[in-house]
């Protein structure tokens, strides 16, 4: 197993002398600030340590939350000074190991290493269980992107639903021709700007439709663009749409199984994640918002859940709302 | 710009097509003071220059006068706005266009400048701008609030790293808009912007830096708090030099800096009145107006959330 040590001490070295001593481990060791750059560069399966005892505490608590979030790697705590009051609330966030103060002191031993690494283990056999359940959940992970996606196949993906705002209205105020150019230039810019994550724009109407993301079970990158989507709904109207008044959309997302087939080869799709985005969309969303289910809550990238609230339930499902930039 | 053998033979064939030999004389003469065409090529008074050689010689002359950018733009104008109450059709004229854009220059028809197509490259100057000649640049100055604090709290590599994510969110916002970076040092920066709709680009780019920045702040940043920035517009004079020393001598950096300094609270973007008056409606909207006198008023924006 490869060891990496996160710790200003200069003592933590003698911490780790007898895992280093041992041929089933390679420790490495590198100061608290490279955290952040070299973790997620290691082997995945890595153990990553970190010594929190030099940070401050706002410091810890987002250098663990980035810790608890890190797919594929795990992660226990060096407290030399024994100074962390609620060592529980660590393993809660994920956390598999931790080392006080009289236990920095004495080293740690080979023989405890090997139990930490069954302890590893079967939380894997729980996180194996989890994916199980998440096959009951029948999700069919379509991979990262769509080298992998066949035509007429089921896959999980990530769909999101966008609309334009009173559109019936529009057309009327602009006449059809233009507001033809208009929701062309809508559909164009969605396209340009979704399709660097995977976007592929799949069932549309004149005024919106459906997008696709290949969803692969680990990161969730439609909700960063559907956040910004949001975010610069103003400048994107003014550098996109040239016209004189904001044209308003919402957006949903959600995670979900449909059979693919090609955009216009769609309409034979029966999915039942399909009828259920277009019913957010269509009767529980409201006019220039952003909503994601909330099996999508955990995605959500880390500093912005706080941007998310809880609107509701709609057909059995929680739903979250972007708060809005005013 | 490079006057190619292809560029040299197809405005050859435009001048040959689409001018008699005197309207030819008149075009060089617009580019050379006292141009004489007969002298130049050597042929006597009495004896009328073959149009060939008119043209020849001609497109030689400007070429070694460094005029060739101008020769085409002269084109250009004759071929939309006629000449002396006559209209021309150019021959050839999008073909040098092209030739031209292959070399990575495109024409901007509101300056009449050949200027970089920012697809091929992106210097300084756009490729455009001449030493010593005045232009009306719209600059935009940001500065990192507590920079000397920041420096002395934090140990360098995390200075490094936030300033490096700072400067990559202003690059992307600015390289989708024609701007460029004339001064970055570790407080913050200026950047001009020339050309078509200076004034909304460069706003549209410090409201874009915004954003980015919060959502950096938010989910990247390794500070303990969030990295706050001041950022300004302003538009004015400015008689260009490729040294950066010279910036801080003109009036409207100086501008553009106080209006950072004395009327721009962290986190937000103030623009000047110079600049407010270009701007499209639908983003003026977004702005606050701030009275800064009886009769001048600047406008700021910042990013709020509902609650």
């Amino acid at each position: 197993m490869n060891i990496l040590v996160f710790s200003d001490n200069k003592k933590v070295k003698n911490c780790f002398s007898e895992i280093e001593a041992g041929s089933d481990y390679t420790v490495e060791y590198m100061p608290c600030s490279d955290l952040k750059k070299c973790a997620k560069k290691a082997a995945p399966g890595s153990l990553v340590y970190y010594d929190p005892s030099g940070s401050t505490q706002e410091e810890q608590v987002k250098i663990i939350r980035y810790l608890s979030r890190l797919n594929g790697y795990y992660y226990g705590i060096l407290d030399p000074r024994s100074s962390i009051e609620d060592i529980a609330s660590l393993f809660h966030n994920g956390a598999s190991d931790y080392v006080g103060m009289a236990l920095f002191k004495k080293g740690l031993s080979l023989k405890r290493q090997k139990k930490l690494s069954e302890f590893i283990r079967a939380g894997e056999t729980a996180v194996a269980e989890e994916t199980a359940s998440a096959a009951a959940y029948n999700y069919r992970l379509s991979g990262p992107g769509w080298d992998n996606v066949k035509d007429g196949k089921e896959y999980t993906f990530c769909i999101m639903f966008i609309e334009i705002d009173d559109y019936s209205s529009i057309r009327k105020k602009f006449g059809v021709e233009n507001f033809k150019t208009l929701t062309d230039r809508f559909h164009d810019h969605l396209e340009w700007d979704l399709s660097p994550c995977g976007g592929r724009v799949w069932m549309w109407s004149d005024y919106g439709g459906l997008v696709l993301f290949p969803f692969d079970g680990r990161e969730c990158s439609p909700i960063m663009k559907c956040f910004r989507l949001m975010l610069n709904r103003k400048l994107i109207n003014i550098e996109y749409f040239d016209i004189d008044f904001f044209l308003s959309y919402r957006i949903a997302l959600l995670l979900g199984n449909t059979v693919y087939r090609s955009r216009g080869q769609t309409g034979t799709i029966v999915s039942d994640s399909v009828n259920t985005i277009f019913h957010i969309g269509h009767k529980f969303a409201e006019k220039g918002n952003f909503y994601l289910t909330s099996e999508l809550a955990e995605y959500i990238p880390a500093g912005l859940e706080n941007y998310f609230v809880h609107e509701g339930e709609f057909e059995g499902r929680d739903i979250m709302r972007m708060r809005l930039p005013l | 710009m490079q006057v190619r053998k292809s560029l040299f033979n197809l405005t050859f064939k435009a001048l040959v097509e689409s001018f008699k030999v005197e309207s030819m004389e008149k075009v060089a003469s617009m580019l050379l003071r006292d141009y004489d065409l007969h002298k130049r090529t050597g042929y006597p008074g009495s004896i009328s220059v073959p149009k060939r050689d008119a043209a020849r010689q001609i497109i030689k002359d400007i070429e070694k006068a460094g005029r060739f950018p101008d020769l085409v733009i002269k084109l250009i104008d004759i071929h939309t706005n006629g000449y002396m109450g006559r209209n021309y059709t150019i021959h050839y004229l999008k073909n040098i266009l092209n030739d031209i854009k292959e070399q990575g220059l495109i024409f901007d028809p509101e300056y009449k400048i050949f200027m970089e197509d920012p697809a091929a490259r992106r210097t300084r100057n756009w490729g455009a701008l001449r030493q010593g000649e005045e232009y009306i640049i719209t600059f935009l100055r940001l500065d990192i609030v507590g920079n000397s604090q920041l420096v002395r709290k934090y140990p360098p590599d995390i200075i490094d790293r936030t300033y490096s994510g700072l400067r990559k969110i202003v690059q992307d916002a600015i390289d989708r808009r024609n701007g460029r970076i004339w001064n970055w040092e570790g407080d913050g920066g200026l950047v001009a912007f020339c050309f078509s709709k200076k004034n909304m680009q460069a706003t549209l780019s410090a409201v874009n830096i915004l954003h980015e920045l919060f959502i950096f702040n938010q989910t990247g940043c390794e500070l303990e708090k969030p990295l706050r920035l001041r950022i300004a517009i302003h538009s004015g004079p400015y008689e260009y030099s490729p040294n950066e020393e010279d910036l801080n001598k003109s009036e409207t950096v100086k501008k553009a800096v106080l209006i950072e300094n004395k009327y721009t609270q962290p986190n937000t973007v103030t623009v000047s009145n110079m600049v407010s008056i270009a701007l499209d409606k639908l983003l003026l909207q977004q702005f606050k107006p701030i009275d800064v006198d009886i009769r001048t008023k600047y406008y700021n924006y910042s990013l709020e959330w509902e609650h």
